[in-house]
């Protein structure tokens, strides 16, 4: 008896030492990929499709530290001022082994519907980015940014924009554009958009 | 004259005992104490990161050096395996309290960022890692009693010499 449980005590002892090595090596190997610029955002760009308007942010995941990171998970909500929201996105990916590297691409798309009913004229709309990511399999790690203010030139407000007259209802109709891409709004009836058509300048 | 015999036995028992107590309290988390000590901006940093704010590495210190110094100095009797045991059950506690089970969150308020930054939010979760070391314990819990019946049963196996017997 007093075999075994000298055995199950030096079990446990290894076992436990071995557990909080795996620990202390993983989170600093996490903390290494994450602050050594291991997930890079890239340059994002804007298009207009389908009365959308898309944000694109790739990400280069160069996963240069000893384990896999098993999912990895963006999130952007974009808020007006009083914290409504307007648009909310989410992009996976799959398995990053280690030592490889991957490009994700995080579309944030707005309805511009929603920014004419809401009327943001010029104003400051909030966006919260979560990038979340499991490492090892184990590890659950995320980095919330809540409530960064981004300043909405209200290039597409309806105040500054489309005059709409009923008379133009359902026509091609164009619009101030502050932006530099090339779009055609489709109203119809008071500031509702019906579609808009773009091509980057 | 054989009270002063009867001290020296006493002191003779005792002293190893107290000195392998002294040092395995310092093993078991005395040490703990010296970087604490050496570097308290470090250690002050360290207790940010604890959920349950209030009671310092200090204090949990002293709380494994008391329980370690008990055990040593009950060595040889049963009290020896009830403390091992309390102390497993006071380390899965503070193991759950201290890491918020596992789920360890660092706030940044927005007054240590630029304006157009709102909050800062890091947070790890490692549950799995933690449900694995209170298995663990609870392991060590199990050994503990088996220990203990080990210790009962070698007492009543040990020869009962009769009073009357020269």
């Amino acid at each position: 008896m007093r075999q075994s449980i000298r055995v199950l005590g030096w079990t446990i002892t290894i076992a436990s030492l071995l557990t909080f090595a795996f620990l202390g090596f993983s989170v600093y190997s996490l903390f290494q990929l994450v602050m050594g610029q291991g997930i890079a955002p890239g340059e994002s760009s804007v298009s207009i499709s389908n009365g959308d308007y898309v944000i694109s942010l790739p990400f280069l995941v160069n996963n240069t530290s000893y384990f896999d990171i098993t999912k990895l998970d963006i999130t952007t909500i974009i808020k007006d001022p009083e914290g409504g929201v307007i648009s909310q996105s989410t992009t996976s990916s799959g398995i990053i082994p280690s030592g490889s590297s991957a490009n994700v691409s995080h579309y944030i798309s707005i309805d511009i519907n929603n920014i004419v009913e809401k009327n943001l004229t010029d104003a400051t709309i909030l966006m919260d980015t979560i990038m979340g990511l499991r490492y090892a399999n184990i590890i659950e790690f995320s980095v919330t940014m809540a409530n960064v203010s981004i300043p909405w030139d209200a290039s597409i407000s309806p105040k500054q924009t489309f005059p709409v007259s009923r008379d133009r209802d359902g026509a091609p109709f164009s619009f101030g554009n502050k932006t530099n891409i090339r779009a055609q709004l489709l109203l119809y009836d008071q500031f509702r958009v019906f579609g808009v058509n773009s091509c980057p300048t | 004259m054989s009270d002063v015999g009867e001290d020296r036995n006493w002191l003779r028992i005792l002293a190893p005992r107290i000195l392998k107590a002294a040092f395995w309290g310092f093993i078991m988390g005395g040490e703990i104490l010296i970087p604490l000590y050496l570097m308290p901006d470090f250690a002050s940093q360290i207790e940010t990161l604890m959920p349950a704010a209030g009671t310092g590495l200090p204090t949990i210190a002293a709380i494994f050096v008391a329980f370690e110094v008990a055990i040593q100095l009950f060595d040889g009797t049963i009290f020896r395996y009830a403390l091992s045991i309390s102390r497993t059950m006071v380390s899965m506690i503070l193991f759950i309290i201290f890491t918020n089970g596992g789920i360890i969150e660092v706030l940044m308020p927005p007054n240590g960022l630029p304006s157009e930054a709102g909050s800062l939010q890091i947070l790890v979760d490692f549950s799995t890692i933690l449900a694995a070391l209170l298995v663990f314990s609870l392991l060590s819990i199990v050994k503990n009693i088996l220990q203990a019946v080990d210790f009962l049963s070698q007492k009543v196996e040990e020869p009962v010499i009769p009073p009357e017997m020269p």
